[in-house]
């Protein structure tokens, strides 16, 4: 299944929340990097789960993939944020390593 | 009303230019949404349905089974079934069979009798393997959810117009509602729970803005995919007859006169060979024959859209008599071809399983954001020491009537199919008005109870209904979700689970609906269902910029 | 001034007229002008016939869903009918008076 642009890039959108000061709180004891570090590290997995897309599927379906695929994920982690902050960020990290094995399938 | 808006009338001060046009968009926006919201939460739920058009329509006639069959085979049998009921019809369609539909579907229109006009004929299934005509329970099956998505049960052409009018509402509030949405970026991830009003605008905010992509293109795309009956004119600009249009834009048809002379139909496999040759390997997946065992017949191959990001199928026309290739279509211009790649993109005939499981919670994002939008402008406007005016119950009434009942209204449709006896004459019919006296029904009794009541009595039998589904269908048929788990039939399996999923998620919505208003909300949350917050002089402020 | 103006308007003629006239102007003359304008588009692209047409009718929602929220937003009602009414009216004369192209 060619999910693993979308599994990225709920990663990166959780890098991107958690660079940001508001999102922060509430994750303790969980030691968070520094917001700059997560504001690169988010930057390069979209670019990245970009990147997966087009090369699984091409420059037409693969962009239109991408763009899918973020529009069903950062309404997902915005949800799950919002309910359970540690599952999400926990789900993010889980879903990056998931990324290697769903790219065989 | 009361609360009509005071601009454009009467503003004292003058604002500065942004405040200015953020005030204008936010007060159009609610307009806007308000007038066109509830036809556009349906279009949006029966539309997110529709991308399992096909599956829903497997799944109303449970007594087929699909079968996997080469084009060619499919193609021969068909026409080898049309040779023997009709050969000297006027036209002859034939719709193969994919990995989704399983079943040949062939259309046959009679020559043109001036003393006798002849009955119209029906839409044949036919086994794909042997050609045989397929007997099943009548039913509109998927289809009447895509059709009612735009043309919303209102005769021709007026719900095509009622669709249009209202998308390019959708349209207008997407630009004035991001105009209006000052804080996109700092608010981007943010969803605050059990905060009246800051929560449903969070909730719509949220499911607007993080699926905007997908907003604005199946609002865009969805006016292209009717663009030539809303707006002709550019045509009409540049050509005397719209046939000079569809033969530039799209190629000569082919549609040759019949000569008369009979010829035997040829074979349509050397043909489906000559175009997959052309197509990179792609079969076709309908096939239009004109004057069949005529000296003048044609066979028009037109190619699957499937996996192609372009919805205007590649057609080849060749001689039914001759086997010659006569014409293709022509390569389209750029302007054609980005019409047909936003038709693709809005019926997402191309997506594979996977990406069109990404339709169908985008889909549901937009009917996240319309209902959200509709919840927040009574909860917004609801005082807390006032008696509701009556442009708010009716606003509240009339989300209620939409938003928890339409979704038993399908559940309904689904759950006549199954109910209505397999034989019964014009049990078609009957499933369809099963949805309509369903959820209008429903609305109307729901008037009797207090909305707070109302909201979660429709959502709970909402859950209710939707988790009937799998029961109903394996006390009815053989193919229940332990049969289907067992005989390894995905589509039957994960219907059934789809269905607990929905259930679950609107009996979520009911219980989110019957919790508790915490004390200090109590007054407001009487009048209605979710409560509205204490009015704090900053919040409010904010609030007010917010939308 | 823009206020003076408003105001003696909004007097003489009742918030609900001003509205609907509003209203009216923003939904069929926005559709007016829209299909006036893609349609003198298409006439004029240098482009073959067919493929400017198709760029008109892509382009036309955009112009009609631009034009309805301005109506909205520009306070003098009498620019917003003008400007409207009156480039639905030039843009399809223009249109009927140059004739199809083919």
């Amino acid at each position: 299944m060619p999910y693993e642009s979308g599994l990225i890039s709920f990663a990166a959108f959780a890098c991107l929340a958690l660079a940001m000061k508001k999102h922060r709180p509430g994750l303790e004891p969980l030691v968070l990097p520094p917001q700059r570090v997560l504001r690169v590290l988010g930057w390069a997995l979209l670019a990245l789960s970009a990147a997966v897309a087009v090369l699984r599927l091409g420059p037409a379906l693969g962009v239109t993939a991408w763009v899918g695929q973020m529009c069903v994920a950062a309404p997902l982690l915005v949800l799950l944020l919002s309910w359970r902050p540690k599952a999400a960020t926990a789900l993010a990290g889980a879903g990056l390593i998931c990324v290697p094995f769903l790219a065989f399938l | 009303m009361n609360v009509r808006p005071t601009f454009p009338a009467s503003a004292p001060a003058p604002a500065p230019p942004a405040r200015a046009l953020r005030q204008s968009m936010a007060w159009i926006h609610a307009w806007l949404g308000l007038l066109a919201g509830w036809i556009l939460f349906a279009m949006f739920l029966t539309g997110t349905a529709s991308y399992f058009r096909p599956e829903i329509t497997q799944w109303m006639q449970p007594e087929l089974r699909a079968s996997a069959v080469p084009a060619e085979q499919a193609a021969q049998a068909a026409i080898g079934h049309l040779q023997a009921t009709t050969p000297d019809d006027q036209q002859w369609f034939i719709y193969l069979p994919d990995d989704r539909t399983g079943v040949t579907r062939v259309f046959a229109r009679a020559k043109p009798n001036p003393e006798k006009p002849p009955a119209r004929r029906p839409e044949l299934k036919l086994d794909p393997a042997t050609g045989q005509p397929l007997e099943a329970r009548d039913t509109r099956g998927g289809e009447h959810f895509y059709r009612f998505h735009f043309q919303l049960q209102i005769p021709h052409p007026w719900g095509r117009w009622l669709a249009g009018v209202c998308a390019m509402f959708m349209l207008a509030a997407i630009v004035s509602g991001v105009i209006t949405h000052k804080r996109i970026f700092v608010d981007f991830f943010t969803l605050r729970w059990s905060k009246g009003q800051r929560s449903w605008l969070d909730a719509h905010n949220a499911s607007a803005v993080l699926a905007l992509p997908f907003h604005a293109m199946i609002t865009y795309t969805g006016l292209i995919t009717l663009v030539a009956m809303y707006m002709p004119w550019p045509i009409k600009a540049n050509f005397d007859k719209p046939d000079t249009f569809t033969t530039a834009a799209y190629g000569a048809p082919a549609e040759a006169k019949a000569s008369g002379r009979p010829a035997p139909l040829l074979p349509v496999t050397p043909m489906i060979e000559a175009a997959a040759r052309q197509w990179n390997g792609d079969r076709p997946r309908t096939i239009v024959i004109r004057n069949p065992n005529d000296a003048a017949a044609t066979v028009t191959l037109l190619r699957a859209t499937a996996g192609r990001l372009n919805a205007r199928p590649d057609s080849i026309t060749f001689s039914g008599a001759t086997g010659q290739q006569l014409s293709r279509s022509p390569s389209p211009g750029p302007a054609i071809a980005a019409a047909g790649v936003m038709l693709a993109l809005h019926l997402g005939h191309f997506a594979g399983p996977a990406l069109r499981w990404v339709y169908f919670f985008m889909g549901l994002t937009g009917a996240a954001m319309v209902g959200t939008g509709l919840v927040l402008w009574v909860v917004k406007r609801r005082k807390p020491n006032a008696k509701p005016f009556f442009g708010l119950r009716l606003v509240e009434r009339l989300n209620i009537g939409v938003i928890a009942c339409l979704p038993t209204g399908m559940a309904a449709y689904l759950l006549a199919n199954r109910l209505i006896p397999a034989d019964l004459p014009g049990r078609a019919e009957l499933e369809v008005k099963a949805m309509f006296w369903t959820w209008f029904g429903l609305a109307v009794v729901s008037l009797v109870r207090p909305a707070r009541r109302a909201w979660i009595e429709t959502l709970g039998l909402a859950a209710v209904a939707f988790a009937a589904l799998p029961a109903v269908n394996a006390l009815t048929t053989d193919r229940g979700l332990i049969a289907s788990l067992r005989a390894g039939d995905g589509l039957f399996a994960a219907f059934d689970l789809a269905m607990l999923a929905i259930a679950a998620l609107c009996g979520l919505a009911a219980l989110k609906a019957s919790a508790k208003p915490k004390p200090p909300e109590r007054r407001a949350a009487h009048a209605g269902q979710p409560a509205a917050p204490v009015s704090k002089p900053a919040k409010a402020r904010e609030n007010a910029d917010a939308l | 001034m823009n206020n003076d103006r408003s105001a003696k308007q909004a007097a003489a003629w009742p918030g609900v007229a001003r509205m609907t006239a509003r209203a009216v102007t923003a939904l069929f003359g926005g559709y007016a002008a829209a299909a006036a304008l893609a349609s003198l588009l298409a006439r004029l692209l240098p482009i073959a016939p067919a493929e400017a047409s198709a760029w008109g009718m892509i382009l036309s929602f955009l112009v009609f869903a631009g034009l309805a929220l301005w109506a909205f937003h520009e306070r003098r009602l009498a620019l917003v009918a003008a400007a409207i009414w009156g480039s639905a009216l030039v843009a399809g004369a223009a249109v009927v008076l140059m004739g199809a192209r083919a």
